[in-house]
């Protein structure tokens, strides 16, 4: 699923815009509360104003009509025809004054005019005005009533009151009639409605006029025709002070400008609103920018700077802003010093070689991969040593890891103290160390360098009381000559090395012929490893011929790897390898076993023939060689008198007195033992009388030579000669010849190996040559 | 009403200046709201005075032309031209009698100079309807036409 993440940049302006959207909407609602409310007001207002007027109307009437009462009962006709009570006689007067309103006070309509006496009883009334008021009987009771509860002179008061015949609205005014003597009442039935209809010309607006019954008094000529929202209503509702509805008053007055007014109004605040929510917003993204965003912005930045390089933890990030931010920038710089501490430490315990403190191999070759590509190439001019020590597998496997280790500290100081501060020493892993020298350009100066280590590590070393020589070897690759890459000058160093090691040179500088060599080395010894573990190598046998009886005594089992890329791989190309790597030992036990088991096949054959086995100087060395023997006897059910081991003089004096110690047991085991390749080293045969050596093998190159070379014979002679005078017997090697043969046999030389009787050859190959060959059977004749 | 009564002195001065301005003529101004020796009474005092005085005579103090727009009830008309003892002692028999000055209003001086005219001629008695026809009319009682 597809998840969208959104910036806190745009999650909080989404915010404030719905906030500001909210803050639009209460401003638009604002404002229709407000035009409604300005109508409102403005209908009240207008209310209140028709009542000023309805009552200053009201009031005008009111005094008119009091005037023109006391007008017309002032006059001593009146006066008398009232206290003469004769109704005929004041009708007359009232009609009298009827016609004299007209004249006088046109403004009052009278409907009617009657006259009461002293007590309130109705005397007479008027024939003119309207014709048929109910019943001839008084009207607007209440307001006579509220007279007759006066007082006497309070009665002088004269008064006015709204009422209704009916449902028609009257305004009704009584007088007293007389002076200070009341002599009775005048009343006065009047219609308001020309005084109120006079207000829309008095108030310019418009004016409906409606009873209570719904009549309608009057109109405006100028009543608007259609009602729409630019006509205000106005209503008032006039009633008498019994409360009963009198009349309405319905203002229509046109409000279009107002309207205009406010729609301009409303705009303009709306306008302001969004405005300030603009602003607001504005305001708000920026407060949020500097207080939060630009921190957080930074933080982040240095958060990954500091994910891109480590180095720049525990630098400290200076931010402003809110408390909360600056905590969050405190709490980081402490926690980055933190994890700076830490991480020097893992970065140490990463890129330290735990055992000597030294950097290790991924340091070093961190360290090599800066150099190469930090500067430009073809100006890069540094040296680069790879370094292994000669004998140190012997010292760990024969003394112990514990020494081992020890000593491997001390080659590390001892290469310390050789190497500058700005050279890099490194160990590698194992016993191999390695040197990058950035500021020697010349082979000359790499040259002093190898030298002295060569020197210091020739000098033994004392481990815990014991002196170690060590010895190593160096291999040397400059750049950008042998290389500009860091693996690749690793490799030419690593090929040089080997072979100064193969070579027993010290050091050597990297020649790019070396390569084909050792890369086929370096695969040999996994190949190697794999041949001894799946049997891929095979043994053949090359018969010992007794020259003097013409019979075969023994067979020398030499060994022979098929390689599958490279064919026949000769024993002096591998053996030193499986030496080096330490795969000698299981590669003895292999042929020790393989040899013995085809001995005791040929005896149950009754071919009764001895082997013989090469033994390495390395195999002198292992503590289990006693046992393997043992063992291998014993498997293959054999005496030990039919197994020789063949010694190369040179393996014997590499370590005399240990080989003597070995060679001993052996000995005292029953199993015979041969010096093989005898005369190529420096040994001569009076010492080799100390040790309990059976037989010696005089080299092929002299038996070859023999023939031709006067002093080779010499050679061949004496040793024969001398090694019969010491007990032993003598092999010769290389007979490719007949006259070879006879010679070697006139001298009585005991034994002979050579192309003339047989070439090595597998096992089964052999047997058949026994059968076949003169030699053979003569044994099996002599034996059987 | 019958407040403390200012000194002679200020009284008399306030007659004269009030006088004096009266004959200057060129404005008619107020007249004094007070005078020595009678009391002075609105429209109601003097429809409640004829309740509890109904012998109580109400003299007319203005000139016919004015009468005939319209007088009170039972008022008698005596222009204070024609006012003296003589013409007093006709209408009020007592000197202790209840009697009533009124003209057409506070602007009208006839009332007033009827009511010194009376004091002089020696009645104690003296009520003077300050406000006359004009309060009256203002008031809307009922009044009489000839």
């Amino acid at each position: 699923m597809l998840k969208i993440q959104s910036s806190m940049r745009i999650s909080l302006g989404f915010i404030i815009l719905i906030m500001g959207l909210l803050g639009m909407m209460l401003a638009v609602a604002t404002g229709e509360a407000y035009q409604r409310l300005a109508l409102d007001n403005q209908r009240e207002s207008f209310i209140a104003l028709a009542k000023l007027k309805i009552h200053a109307i009201i009031e005008d009437l009111t005094q008119d009509s009091v005037k023109m009462g006391l007008n017309a009962q002032a006059s001593a006709d009146f006066h008398q025809a009232v206290l003469s009570k004769n109704p005929t006689r004041i009708s007359l007067q009232l009609d009298e004054h009827f016609h004299r309103a007209f004249v006088t006070l046109g403004r009052i309509k009278l409907i009617k005019m009657y006259v009461y006496d002293n007590e309130f009883n109705l005397i007479a009334i008027s024939n003119e005005g309207e014709p048929a008021l109910p019943n001839n009987k008084p009207i607007c009771t209440k307001l006579l009533q509220k007279i007759s509860s006066r007082s006497k002179t309070a009665r002088l008061k004269p008064v006015s009151e709204l009422c209704r015949i009916g449902m028609r609205p009257v305004l009704t005014t009584i007088v007293p009639i007389g002076g200070l003597q009341i002599k009775g009442y005048l009343q006065m039935i009047i219609d308001p409605t020309p005084d109120f209809a006079a207000a829309d010309s008095d108030l310019g607006t418009p004016l409906k006029l409606a009873g209570p019954d719904k009549t309608i008094y009057y109109q405006s000529t100028n009543w608007p025709e259609v009602l729409n929202k630019n006509i205000l209503l106005a209503e008032y509702d006039l009633r008498t002070p019994q409360n009963q509805q009198f009349f309405s008053l319905t203002f229509a007055s046109n409000i279009a400008k107002l309207r205009k007014q406010l729609s301009t109004t409303r705009n303009f605040i709306f306008s302001i609103a969004a405005i300030i929510m603009l602003g607001t917003t504005l305001v708000a993204l920026l407060m949020l920018q500097h207080t939060a965003l630009s921190p957080l912005n930074i933080l982040t930045n240095h958060l990954r700077r500091v994910q891109k390089d480590k180095s720049q933890l525990g630098t400290k990030v200076v931010v402003s802003g809110n408390k909360e931010i600056v905590e969050l920038a405190t709490d980081f710089n402490n926690m980055s010093s933190e994890l700076s501490t830490l991480y020097r430490t893992l970065e140490n315990m990463a890129f330290t070689d735990a055992l000597t403190g030294m950097p290790n191999r991924v340091l070093f070759y961190d360290r090599l991969e800066q150099i190469t590509l930090t500067t430009p190439r073809y100006e890069t001019q540094f040296a680069l040593m790879m370094m292994d020590l000669n004998r140190f597998k012997n010292i760990n496997d024969t003394l112990g890891h514990h020494i081992g280790d020890q000593l491997l500290k001390t080659v590390g100081e001892r290469l310390q103290m050789i190497l500058r501060e700005s050279d890099t020493v490194a160990r590698l892993g194992g016993d191999e160390f390695a040197a990058l020298l950035p500021t020697i350009s010349h082979d000359e100066g790499v040259t002093i360098v190898a030298e002295k280590i060569v020197n210091a590590l020739n000098k033994p070393i004392t481990v815990e009381g014991r002196n170690l020589s060590i010895g190593i070897s160096i291999g040397l690759v400059r750049c950008p000559r042998d290389g500009d890459k860091a693996t690749l000058l690793m490799q030419h160093a690593d090929v040089a090395m080997y072979h100064a090691k193969r070579k027993g040179l010290g050091y050597v500088f990297y020649d790019k012929n070396m390569d084909s060599e050792n890369l086929l080395e370096l695969t040999m010894e996994s190949d190697l490893r794999q041949a001894i573990e799946n049997e891929n190598i095979e043994l053949y046998y090359q018969p010992k011929i007794d020259l003097q009886h013409n019979h075969i005594t023994g067979a020398e089992a030499l060994i022979r790897w098929e390689h599958d890329e490279h064919k026949h791989i000769s024993p002096e190309k591998f053996i030193p390898l499986a030496e080096q790597t330490g795969l000698i030992q299981p590669l003895t036990e292999w042929v020790l076993e393989q040899a013995l088991t085809q001995c005791a096949a040929w005896h149950k054959n009754n071919i009764n023939i001895g082997v013989s086995i090469n033994l390495s100087a390395y195999s002198l060395n292992d503590i289990d060689l006693i046992d393997t023997i043992h063992h291998a006897l014993a498997t293959a059910n054999i005496e030990p008198q039919w197994l020789t081991l063949e010694l190369t003089e040179t393996a014997i004096m590499s370590d005399a007195n240990r080989a003597l110690n070995t060679l001993s047991q052996i000995n005292a085991m029953g199993v015979r033992l041969s010096v093989d390749d005898f005369g190529t080293g420096y040994s001569s045969l009076a010492y080799l009388k100390r040790f309990p050596v059976d037989e010696i093998k005089i080299d092929k190159s002299f038996v070859i030579d023999m023939l031709n070379d006067v002093s080779d014979a010499v050679i061949v002679r004496s040793t024969i000669d001398l090694a019969h005078n010491m007990g032993m017997e003598v092999v010769a090697e290389g007979i490719e010849s007949q006259d070879a043969w006879d010679k070697l046999a006139e001298l009585g030389c005991n034994l002979g190996q050579g192309y003339h009787m047989c070439r090595p050859c597998p096992a089964a190959d052999f047997e058949k040559w026994i059968y076949e060959s003169s030699w053979g059977r003569s044994h099996i004749k002599a034996t059987g | 009403m019958l407040h403390a009564l200012p000194s002679k002195n200020v009284i008399s001065l306030c007659t004269v200046l009030a006088t004096s301005m009266s004959s200057a003529g060129a404005w008619a101004a107020a007249t004094p709201e007070f005078i020595d020796g009678a009391t002075s009474v609105n429209a109601e005092e003097f429809i409640a005075l004829m309740e509890s005085i109904p012998e109580l005579v109400i003299i007319d103090s203005r000139v016919r032309g004015d009468r005939i727009f319209g007088f009170i009830e039972g008022s008698v008309s005596l222009p204070n031209t024609h006012t003296t003892c003589d013409s007093l002692s006709g209408i009020v028999n007592k000197s202790d009698a209840a009697s009533l000055f009124y003209c057409n209003g506070i602007k009208c001086a006839r009332s007033n100079k009827a009511i010194k005219i009376a004091l002089d001629c020696g009645y104690s008695n003296i009520y003077w309807f300050r406000g006359g026809f004009e309060e009256w009319l203002k008031k809307g009682y009922p009044y009489l036409q000839e």
